[in-house]
């Protein structure tokens, strides 16, 4: 049986909080890749949110 | 493309004189002090030379210095360079002047030999700005820097104290609900 402990909001809030600050430690060098691979990855979706705003919706067709 | 080919523009726009100095703000040179955040845009604040009898300050030099190199594609207010959107904020404020005087310098390594010298703003003073800005990435950014002691809690109080910004550092604290760090009986 797993120590329920271990799953507290306490105990990862402060699991959290410690791998945000190793992190943070991490060389600056390697932070920009980070940065470079979230901005490449993330083109994705931000192609996906300027077609929803480009979309035009077509409400119908006329013929004979 | 990449954001060490874009620090090495920027600085060699100083070192030709192009701007009389620089420092990266925003996301990316709080990149130095916390753990990495999506960005899409990098922002200068740079001191220019305003024109002879101008009355208004333009960046037309910076524009035309760009371009010669090629780089003349606008994208989100920014100026594209090496892929990246540059905001150049010429300094409007007695915070922002110091903000970039008082820039820490960092060689950050390139793709070949050597490194690129580049200047972050400093951790107080990005808080200050963001203060100043209020937008909630803003307070989510001071958060950040606090969580993982990334700002010199004594040089921030002063910056705030000789900038005035002591009615918004009070309105951070209060819409966050942090306690305040510069009363030592608070300080975890």
């Amino acid at each position: 049986m797993s120590d329920t402990g271990e799953f507290s909001v306490e105990t990862m809030v402060a699991r959290k909080s410690a791998a945000r600050r190793a992190r943070a430690r991490l060389p600056l060098t390697e932070k920009v890749e980070i940065v470079e691979r979230m901005r490449t990855e993330f083109a994705a979706f931000a192609a996906i949110r300027a077609a929803r705003r480009n979309a035009t919706r077509v409400v119908g067709t006329v013929s004979d | 493309m990449s954001l060490a080919k874009a620090f090495e523009v920027i600085d060699r726009m100083a070192r030709e004189g192009v701007v009389l100095s620089y420092a990266i703000g925003g996301a990316i040179a709080a990149l130095v002090h916390i753990e990495p955040t999506a960005t899409e845009d990098l922002d200068v604040f740079i001191e220019v030379e305003a024109a002879a009898g101008a009355s208004i300050l333009t960046l037309d030099s910076q524009v035309a210095f760009l371009k010669r190199l090629g780089y003349a594609e606008w994208r989100k207010e920014g100026i594209v360079v090496e892929g990246w959107p540059v905001q150049f904020l010429p300094v409007g404020s007695a915070l922002e002047a110091e903000a970039v005087a008082e820039a820490e310098i960092v060689d950050f390594p390139a793709a070949g030999p050597g490194a690129v010298r580049t200047r972050f703003v400093r951790p107080e003073h990005l808080l200050a700005i963001a203060l100043k800005v209020k937008r909630a990435k803003d307070y989510i950014r001071i958060d950040a820097f606090l969580d993982v002691d990334a700002v010199d809690i004594a040089k921030l109080a002063a910056v705030i104290e000789r900038h005035g910004l002591r009615a918004d550092w009070n309105e951070f604290l209060r819409r966050t609900g942090r306690p305040d760090p510069f009363v030592p009986a608070s300080r975890p």
